[in-house]
């Protein structure tokens, strides 16, 4: 059927696909609707403290329910440009059951590209969110779980603690690391501290009480669960590794200029076919052609779009006017285009 | 090259480019998407209203004006202006210069070689830019003169009549690809066989849809919906003729030589495109219809701003021309295409 849809719309419609050639009619009824998405609508934005939001989703009816600890790619229109983060779901799938609803908890940057749009976000209006991803869920043959999380890396745990039973049998200790007085969702945590009596969680910062492994009990740990900054992963996976506990992972950081944008510097590009290593000096075409990589090109100036592939991760700065780019999937123009940080590329 | 100050022109120019940027986002994107809209139910209800000529002629008239209404929107609107990448910051899958294809025989990412790159590249450069004349027409005395350049008035109405398909045909270089002609300055970046694939892949598509394939899902009203498409390609095929000539080969249109432009810089390149195009006066819907070729000038100066952008850059880019002393080739339809159709009579001639 697909192959017969894709043939017409080939043939009668000339797009790829039929959904490119009345997506903007569909639009005009259904707001946000897009091939490859799902739909869901705005139906609570609460500020968290000072740099975090809670947002309510109410995703259409076909979206596949999630297990707690999955994540989800959301996408919004700003100024009518499509920017997309990946965000772990803050809430368990019984609470989508029964309202129809999901939260997401994402600290804001004021700085960012993405997060500082959230806040504008009206009531009942549309944004898009994929099919919820992962496998990071919560194992219910563990009899004793640490949960280590850093900042809003407490949403999954979040997610799975409230689709645990209050009748558990499972062992669960949080260890929850944040700046003081920047933990987030406490009031949550208290209220499943009365309904789940096998859980326990300390509220803890690094400043204060250091490394997480003295609060590690060994003997009633079966399984680490890990959600924070890379820093605190690779830690805890050393420590995991030295005493022999499994350890299961999930941390999404926003890749960001590692050195400043005037100093030499190297980065990798992941192509199609192997990596690259290239200069920071000089147009992305400029290096590929250095390397011999086979690239098309026109007029060298930004022009012509010969030279344009798809960035599917890393920033790039346009050479014209220094403007960086965003970190997710776009397209870019190689000829104008210098590396800021390691990319992949589409070529 | 006349003396002028190109650095500073170049300043002014990128500065008018960077205001305009500044501004580009939802209003654009709403922009593009209703366009979309409105030549999907042209496009529509065309097809639909040639079905209904059997019981209504004046209806099948509708259907045909209709119907060449959406291809004229779907191919200078739509399709050149954002497989021009005007619209690739929007980040949408389907809107942007790598996905779209249009209504129209020429392959996109054939045109998209060759318009993008050639033409806007080497704005009437003769040698380098194969747009002006179309390797057809004798249009300066760049040229030599041709005993068949005494019948090109007649070469260029048939040009008109069957434009997409010329437009395809030279869009893949096919000159060399058919006949072997090669040139020595050019890359082949395409082999000759995948050029030759889309040509008759993209042209065979068109004609089996308008011709054998609409018409035959409307069973008895075969004719009907044969000749409408017949009709409606011919409109679409004379309207972008007319205008895209216009914005090229009127009076004042200067050429340059390939030495005149060795080491060109960016104020000197804008110079070239400022003196190679031309504009046309006209009200709103017109400037729609032309895809706002209409404003060749400001297209060619700023090739990958949103094109509804232009009207609001045409002020400045005028003023800025002033002080430099540049000529703004500007006039109404009628005087511009007057003067398109005296040069091609006049180079036919010694």
């Amino acid at each position: 059927m697909q192959n017969i849809l894709r043939f017409i719309s080939n043939n009668l419609f000339h797009h790829r696909d039929l959904s490119g050639y009345f997506e903007p009619v569909i639009q005009v009824i259904k707001p946000a609707w897009r091939s490859g998405f799902f739909r869901a609508q705005v139906k609570g934005i609460r500020v968290l403290g000072e740099n975090a939001l809670k947002i309510t989703l109410k995703p259409e009816r076909k979206w596949p329910t999630h297990t707690a600890g999955q994540h989800i790619s959301l996408t919004i229109v700003q100024q009518g440009r499509l920017i997309s983060r990946v965000f772990t779901i803050a809430s368990g799938a019984k609470k989508l059951k029964e309202t129809g609803l999901f939260d997401l908890v994402i600290r804001t940057h004021d700085k960012g590209n993405f997060t500082p749009y959230l806040g504008e976000l009206a009531m009942n209006s549309w944004v898009n969110i994929s099919n919820p991803m992962g496998e990071f869920i919560f194992d219910e043959q563990s009899n004793h779980t640490t949960l280590l999380a850093g900042g809003s890396g407490i949403t999954p745990f979040i997610a799975m603690l409230n689709d645990l039973q209050t009748n558990m049998h499972q062992h669960v200790h949080l260890l929850y690391y944040a700046k003081p007085n920047s933990h987030l969702l406490v009031d949550v945590l208290e209220k499943l501290l009365t309904r789940l009596p096998n859980f326990s969680f300390e509220l803890l910062n690094r400043n204060e009480h250091g490394s997480f492994s003295k609060f590690v009990s060994i003997e009633h740990t079966d399984e680490l669960l890990v959600c924070g900054p890379e820093a605190m992963y690779v830690e805890a996976e050393e420590f995991c590794k030295s005493r022999q506990i499994p350890i299961r992972a999930e941390h999404f950081q926003a890749i960001k200029p590692t050195k400043p944008l005037n100093e030499a510097a190297r980065f990798t590009v992941k192509l199609n076919h192997g990596d690259l290593e290239i200069s920071n000096r000089d147009s992305l075409l400029s290096e590929f052609q250095s390397h011999n990589k086979p690239v098309t090109y026109g007029c060298g100036m930004g022009i012509c779009h010969q030279c344009q592939c798809v960035k599917k991760k890393g920033i790039v700065k346009d050479m014209r006017d220094g403007r960086l780019s965003d970190n997710s999937e776009e397209l870019i123009q190689l000829c104008v285009s210098q590396a800021v940080t390691d990319l992949e590329l589409e070529l | 090259m006349k003396q002028v100050n190109f650095d500073q022109l170049a300043l002014q120019l990128d500065e008018v480019k960077q205001q305009v940027k500044a501004k580009v986002g939802q209003e654009d994107a709403n922009y593009i998407r209703k366009v979309i809209v409105w030549q999907r139910v042209f496009e529509w209800s065309g097809r639909i209203l040639l079905m209904l000529g059997f019981w209504q002629p004046l209806l099948w008239v509708v259907g045909v004006l209709s119907l060449a209404l959406g291809k004229i929107l779907d191919n200078m609107e739509i399709g050149h202006n954002v497989m021009h990448g005007q619209y690739d910051w929007m980040n949408d899958k389907f809107i942007n210069s790598s996905a779209y294809e249009w209504d129209i025989a020429c392959d996109g990412s054939s045109w998209n070689r060759v318009h993008n790159y050639e033409h806007h590249t080497y704005t009437n450069i003769i040698g380098k830019d194969r747009d002006f004349g179309y390797g057809l027409l004798r249009l300066s005395n760049d040229f030599r003169w041709r005993v068949k350049n005494l019948w090109q008035f007649i070469t260029y109405i048939l040009l008109s009549v069957l434009f997409q398909w010329g437009v395809s045909y030279h869009e893949m270089a096919a000159e060399r690809v058919f006949f072997g002609k090669k040139k020595d300055n050019r890359d082949n970046k395409v082999s000759h066989t995948e050029l030759k694939k889309r040509f008759f892949s993209k042209g065979a598509k068109q004609l089996v849809k308008d011709y054998v394939i609409f018409p035959i899902l409307a069973g008895p009203l075969f004719l009907w919906v044969f000749c409408g498409n017949l009709v409606a390609n011919l409109l679409r095929n004379l309207w972008t003729s007319t205008i895209i000539f216009c914005g090229h080969f009127t009076e004042h249109v200067h050429t340059f030589t390939e030495e005149e432009c060795k080491n060109e810089s960016k104020g000197q390149w804008y110079y070239r495109q400022a003196l190679g195009s031309s504009n046309l006066k006209g009200r709103t819907w017109f400037h729609i219809l032309t895809g706002h070729l209409s404003f060749q000038i400001e297209h060619h100066l700023f090739p990958d701003l949103p094109a509804k952008r232009y009207p609001e850059i045409a002020p400045k880019v005028q003023q800025i021309f002033q002080q430099h002393g540049i000529h703004y080739n500007t006039g109404g339809f009628w005087r511009q295409y007057g003067s398109v159709l005296k040069r091609i009579i006049r180079y036919s001639f010694p």
